[in-house]
């Protein structure tokens, strides 16, 4: 029951959003977040036909920046070296940041790359 | 917006093939190549885990720190990735991982199955979700011990993923309709929202039986610690979707009464690996604090519009868990100001009272024990003899997200070979 599906918004009618999980036929879903946040190509997490979270290149770019702080504490405890931690993190993670960009262009491809 | 312009919505007809598992499966896919392109950052993770669980022998010898992670999503990462055997694979032997309360379909009283299973034959069209369709009642109704028999019996038992669905469907034949509301507070904005917006046709009634995590993780706790002869929980992988609605505030509870590290945690297995180094990072430097490791979709407040539409529609209530018993405030009920929308009141279905509660599973399972993480799957004498994912025997055998559903289809191993293979261990 936890699982949510990243899906495209195509559309925003009065409350209910048509979107695309990456198969290129529309689904409608409520609104289940703030909708002035909300526009047509974002990307969203949808469970059970409700959209519960935007995810947005900001709050991808800021996940990178809490695992690369994560990794440095986790090195720094370990006696190991932060910023080698933080550049492996960061090298793993610029990919799903490209395949959220695409995605953002309706690449479908990439949105189903990025779980 | 109201229903009329709905019906004539582009997506399938709502049909056995649930939306939510083909994409389930896409997903299980997706996350697979996600994984393997990042097990560099798996292997740094199991390196850290292996690291701090040393050094944490060494202070506290043989004590065993067990990690609870709440959520089915989870457990499936950590079975199918075969991540318990990977850190065994590493040599960690003092850190288990336990599967908590985690399947809302798996802890949905049989009294509330039954009363659907009658309903659906006295001619009421019946809603659900795929899961809750094969799930097993304690009592046969009229011969039906499932909605699936009953639908196989003649009864009018309909397969959806969305509440919209359900409000799109039974506008169209206008038939006295129920929607079985099963689910954990992520699927409480979608019934709110479509009830607050006018989508619900007035011959739809939703049967709410929406529970709440916190209550639970409380209660799986307590549980645990009744025990003085096992180790408790000293640290819990909190639910990441259910934490985009309630916030990673909703925690901060457990981690002040308990003193143990919680972490709101993603779905990919590095999520999972990174809550679990987090934990014992906590755990080493004599920490408890709440951490959101899935910051690209939970903010520490939550998400305040959904919160808010939740406590418009619904109150909270004490609430019955299978085979466990009321836990208070665990649950939703709709308020008094929308209940023309409740299907208690409309068909006058009583509703169960702790005094009326009884044990409803089937003798031998061991579901209750293994929701509140006393016991494995593995421990249940009818695993995988008795009861399997074709002739579930209990209700954890039947959700996708049942912890013993998820130990049949993976056994202990899942992709444990081929993760310790790309990570340097094996
Ligand atoms: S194996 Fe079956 S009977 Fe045993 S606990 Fe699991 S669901 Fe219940």
């Amino acid at each position: 029951m936890c699982w949510a599906v990243p899906s495209v918004v195509k559309r925003i009618e009065g409350g209910i959003a048509f979107v695309d999980p990456g198969d290129g036929v529309e689904r409608p879903a409520v609104v289940g977040i703030e909708e002035g946040q909300l526009q047509v190509g974002d990307l969203v997490m949808v469970h059970a036909g409700v959209i519960i979270a935007k995810v947005d290149m900001e709050s991808l770019k800021e996940s990178m920046e809490m695992w690369k702080q994560m990794a440095r504490e986790l090195a720094a405890s370990t006696g190991e070296d932060p910023d080698a931690a933080a550049k492996v993190i960061e090298e793993e993670m610029w990919r799903v940041l490209k395949i959220a960009e695409e995605v953002r262009q309706g690449v479908s491809r990439g949105l189903k790359e990025l779980a | 917006m109201s229903c009329l312009s709905l019906n004539e919505f582009p997506g399938p007809a709502p049909s056995i093939d649930c939306f939510n598992c083909s994409m389930m499966r896409k997903e299980m896919a997706a996350l697979e190549l996600a994984f393997r392109r990042k097990s560099k950052i798996t292997g740094m993770l199991v390196q850290y885990i292996r690291k701090y669980a040393e050094e944490l022998k060494r202070r506290d010898g043989d004590y065993v720190y067990k990690i609870m992670d709440f959520c089915g999503t989870h457990e499936w990462t950590i079975v199918h990735f075969g991540l318990r055997s990977v850190l065994e694979m590493a040599g960690v032997d003092n850190v288990e991982l336990v599967a908590g309360p985690g399947c809302p379909v798996c802890v949905t009283p049989s009294y509330y199955l039954e009363e659907a299973i009658k309903l659906a034959f006295e001619g009421v069209v019946v809603y659900t979700y795929g899961d809750v369709f094969r799930l097993p009642a304690l009592q046969r109704v009229r011969g039906a011990r499932s909605l699936a028999e009953a639908k196989a019996m003649g009864a009018d038992v309909r397969l959806i993923h969305t509440f919209l669905h359900a409000a799109i469907d039974a506008k169209k034949h206008n038939k006295p309709s129920l929607f079985l509301g099963i689910g954990f507070e992520t699927v409480a904005p979608g019934y709110s929202e479509a009830i607050l917006r006018g989508l619900v046709p007035p011959n739809l009634k939703l049967m709410s039986l929406v529970k709440l995590t916190p209550p639970a993780m409380f209660y799986a706790l307590d549980m645990v610690k009744e025990k003085p002869t096992d180790y408790p929980i000293s640290g819990v992988i909190a639910p990441g979707h259910v934490s985009t609605i309630v916030g990673g505030k909703a925690w901060a509870p457990v981690a002040e009464q308990y003193r143990i590290p919680v972490v709101v945690s993603g779905f990919e297995p590095n999520d999972v690996l990174t809550a679990v180094a987090e934990i014992l990072k906590q755990i080493k430097n004599g920490e408890h604090k709440v951490v959101i490791e899935y910051t690209r979709a939970v903010k520490w407040e939550g998400d305040l519009k959904a919160q808010s539409s939740i406590n418009t529609v619904f109150e909270t209530v004490d609430t019955a868990w299978r085979g466990i018993g009321y836990i208070p405030k665990s649950g939703l009920a709709l308020r008094e100001q929308f209940k023309q929308y409740d299907a208690f009141a409309h068909f006058g279905i009583p509703d169960l009272t702790p005094e009326r509660w009884r044990y409803d599973l089937p003798p031998g399972c061991k579901c209750a024990e293994v929701n509140l993480g006393k016991a494995k799957p593995t421990d249940c004498p009818l695993f995988m003899k008795a009861c399997t994912p074709d002739h579930p025997v209990g209700p954890c055998m039947v959700s996708v997200e049942g912890t013993c559903a998820i130990w049949a289809r993976f056994g202990g191993g899942g992709l444990a070979l081929e993760v310790a293979k790309e990570v340097g261990l094996a």
